[in-house]
């Protein structure tokens, strides 16, 4: 099956060594145009009906992100392009959403457009890049989180999120509704995202909500005991910190 | 208390004195004659000994000794002899009565020291609780006789109605000389007493007992001058003032065993208290000829205990006139003090205000010197030589020139990819240990590219990696050091590797290059000040408390650095 794609950046130079490095390295995809700003792209968008776009943030005038606001609906898929930006990446991966850091490594492109292959199938709205879009709306911090498992991704509510357990480089979710979700992050990336969402790093395999601590028990070096029934040990190095942090001593 | 009796061999110190010496000598001499001297010595003691038993009189038996001693002073000679037989009297003495053992040989003792310092100064020094007659004592007497003759005195001295300095000083010697003894904690009690009792001091309360067989709590007498006493002789005076002040004054007898009287006026003495059981801090006084008399004001203050004397009399009359109230303590406290309190509030409302603007003024600096260090931190951290960054780039236009594109595009993304870690980590105060190690993983195949070295980073099988967390850019330094000192000399023969290893609380790595190794006195260039400087910024900071070990050349190689990191876990 044939990817129909769009590349949009507004430097000649980038959409040229994309569109070489797709010829080159991803024959499934079939670059249908170039844009070199937002509104180009959305008359393209209109025209085309792309299955997949390529998008730079970083652009004069409108950026990568208006583009996606000013569409009513989102039937493609995304992958994000950019050089360097902190703040986008971060949004985008609240979402789950693919990107690519440029100069592009080729190896990360064959996997991106691998993973979009996989749900470009049904033509159905694409529910991650409505959060990011209402998220980069509301200007809130994102109250949801979208979770890749191995075959699909789910959104949760940030305040259901019990605790996190890490496994080498996965990461166990708990929930409040008891069910439990692994991811292939690490947990450090989660701290990331987590980190103004009342989450603490009480351990090295540990994050917990701190609004979900039901109790914490003194023994054997300090406990808490989470909404989920489940004992959280407390970093031995870190206690003081962290009970500081929560008020608690 | 002590009461082995003094015996024969090595009591006494050697004396230093010549003429003690002699006496000594003189004594295993003429054994002999010392024998008879004995038996007439010894007959005429036991004789006063029976006088002592029978009729208590212990006066008459120190002034018989003191009549002897007195023949010492008066003729060296004549006071040996007299001396040698006393010494030979008491070798050989067996007394049974303890107290009479005790106070015959203090007092033997005492005219002993009285005979040396005559011969020594050729005055009379009498024997009181002085540091010289310690010292003294201390030179001549054996421990044992030392001590028992030292806690004699004292236990006698300090249960005066006053302490005074000397007999403090005395004392504080003999706590020194033998501390942790029986005596010495036999003492303490008598001693704490005196400190603990003084003049306008607040007075212990105790029980107080009428006639009738009815007791009352000293507390229940507030408002009225107590005036405890022994002093049955002086009944016309305390009558005369109770009529006076007959709802001021409460007299109360010292209940003494030994002289309950038959004399005691009742109706003056309505209560009478008994000072070893209801008034253990006051029954030291009340036995003492001097403090017979104590008096309490109607605010429960100890006014005087120093014996009834003169002035006593119109000491009852001014606090027996004085009108009572019971907010007067308070009262009186403020008016006396008010200067005082005036003072020692603005005192410590300046210390408050001075303590406070220090403590400002230094938070505000720590804040700033905390502040200075994070941009001093990220500051390095953010540091890359240029040097490094330029000839990178050179690699990558060598591949493309020649080429070989594949190569260039994974050294080019690998550069970028570095550049955003770099970038990215001086953002983070730490990095997971599987950031770290991928970072410099990126950032040697990049410098391999120009010195084609061999390299490894490789962590301990099992070892959390991607949880495990270290200070960012840390190791970076140490590498390029070893890349700038060993690896560029070494070219193709040179290897390297990065070791990462977990022992107990701390992760633990070993940088190993097989380079020449640091040189004795390393120039400034050579770059492990700026190294040591990061651990230094982290480690005052009190966040981290890194160890840093250079072993160079390798132990048993002759060639070769080893730089060992101790980085305490974060969790």
């Amino acid at each position: 099956m044939t990817l129909r794609a769009l590349i949009i950046d507004d430097e000649k130079n980038n959409r040229e060594n994309l569109n070489q490095l797709l010829t080159k390295y991803c024959p499934q995809v079939s670059i249908i145009g170039l844009a070199g700003s937002v509104d180009e792209a959305y008359q393209l968008i209109q025209k085309e009906d792309p299955d997949l776009i390529f998008l730079d943030i970083k652009m004069p005038e409108k950026n990568g992100f208006e583009l996606l606001e000013m569409l009513p609906k989102i039937n493609f898929e995304v992958i994000v392009v950019t050089a360097y930006d902190q703040y986008a990446i971060k949004a985008i991966k609240y979402c789950a959403l693919d990107y690519l850091l440029k100069p592009i490594n080729y190896l990360e492109l064959i996997q991106a457009v691998n993973n979009a292959s996989k749900s470009i199938h049904n033509k159905k709205e694409n529910l991650q890049l409505k959060m990011l879009v209402e998220n980069l709306r509301t200007q809130n911090k994102p109250d949801k989180i979208a979770l890749p498992s191995f075959d699909k991704v789910d959104f949760y509510k940030i305040e259901e999120i019990v605790r996190c357990e890490s496994e080498n480089n996965y990461t166990h979710f708990y929930l409040k509704s008891l069910s439990k979700i692994t991811i292939s992050k690490t947990l450090k990336e989660i701290e990331e995202l987590l980190a103004f969402h009342d989450f603490i790093r009480v351990h090295q395999s540990h994050l917990i909500n701190k609004n979900h601590i039901m109790s914490f028990l003194k023994h054997d070096g300090g406990y808490f005991v989470m909404a989920d029934k489940s004992e959280i040990p407390i970093s031995r190095n870190r206690k003081q910190e962290i009970l500081k942090l929560l008020n608690l001593k | 208390m002590n009461s082995q009796p003094y015996s024969k061999d090595n009591k006494f110190k050697k004396p230093i004195e010549k003429s003690l010496q002699q006496v000594d000598k003189e004594y295993y001499e003429n054994k002999k004659e010392l024998d008879l001297a004995k038996d007439s010595l010894s007959q005429s003691f036991y004789q006063m000994r029976l006088y002592d038993i029978f009729f208590n009189d212990l006066i008459e038996k120190h002034s018989l000794i003191r009549a002897y001693l007195y023949q010492f002073h008066k003729n060296l000679e004549q006071a040996r002899e007299k001396a040698r037989k006393l010494y030979a009297y008491l070798d050989n003495l067996e007394l049974k009565e303890e107290y009479l053992v005790s106070s015959s040989f203090v007092s033997f003792l005492d005219y002993y020291l009285e005979y040396i310092n005559r011969i020594a100064t050729g005055k009379d020094i009498p024997t009181y609780l002085t540091d010289k007659n310690f010292h003294l004592a201390n030179g001549l007497f054996e421990d044992e006789v030392l001590k028992f003759y030292l806690y004699q005195k004292l236990n006698y001295g300090l249960e005066s109605a006053s302490l005074y300095p000397e007999v403090k000083s005395f004392f504080h010697l003999f706590i020194q000389r033998f501390p942790n003894t029986v005596e010495a904690h036999a003492l303490w009690p008598i001693y704490n007493k005196h400190k603990n009792l003084t003049a306008g001091q607040k007075a212990p309360t105790f029980t107080l007992y009428n006639y009738n067989g009815n007791s009352l709590n000293s507390n229940h007498l507030k408002g009225k001058v107590i005036i405890a006493t022994t002093e049955l002789n002086k009944t016309e005076t305390f009558n005369k003032l109770k009529e006076k002040f007959p709802d001021d004054l409460c007299f109360a007898y010292i209940e003494n065993l030994d002289y309950r009287s038959s004399k005691l006026d009742t109706v003056l003495f309505e209560y009478e208290v008994f000072p070893d059981i209801d008034w253990p801090e006051f029954s030291i006084y009340t036995f003492t000829k001097s403090s017979n008399t104590i008096i309490i004001d109607k605010y429960g203050n100890l006014v005087d205990f120093s014996g009834y004397n003169k002035n006593t009399k119109y000491l009852i009359e001014k606090l027996a006139i004085e009108p009572y109230s019971k907010l007067k303590t308070t009262k009186i406290l403020l008016e006396k003090y008010s200067k005082w309190i005036n003072f020692i509030l603005t005192f410590l409302f300046a210390f408050f205000i001075a303590f406070f603007s220090a403590r400002l003024i230094k938070l505000r600096k720590q804040k700033t010197r905390q502040a200075f260090l994070q941009s001093e931190l990220k500051a390095i951290r953010s540091q890359l030589n240029p040097h490094f960054l330029f000839n990178a780039l050179s690699s990558i236009q060598n591949f493309i020139t020649n080429t070989n594109i594949e190569t260039a595009n994974k050294h080019l993304t690998q550069f970028a990819t570095l550049m955003r870690q770099v970038l990215d980590f001086s953002q983070k105060e730490t990095v997971s240990l599987e950031e770290e190690m991928q970072f410099l993983t990126n950032y040697l195949e990049l410098e391999a590219l120009r010195y084609e070295f061999k390299f490894q980073v490789s962590a301990q099988k099992g070892m959390d990696i991607y949880n495990l967390e270290m200070p960012s850019v840390l190791l970076q330094p140490f590498v390029e050091n070893a890349i700038v000192h060993a690896m560029s000399i070494l070219g193709k023969k040179g290897k390297l590797s990065i070791d990462f290893l977990e022992k107990e609380n701390q992760i633990i790595v070993t940088i190993t290059d097989n380079g020449p190794g640091i040189p004795a006195n390393p120039d400034q260039g050579f770059g492990l000040k700026s190294c040591t400087e990061r651990i230094e910024l982290l480690n005052s900071q009190q966040k981290e408390n890194i160890k840093l070990q250079i072993v160079s050349p390798i132990v048993n190689m002759q060639q070769g650095t080893q730089i060992i990191l101790n980085i305490p876990k974060k969790y």
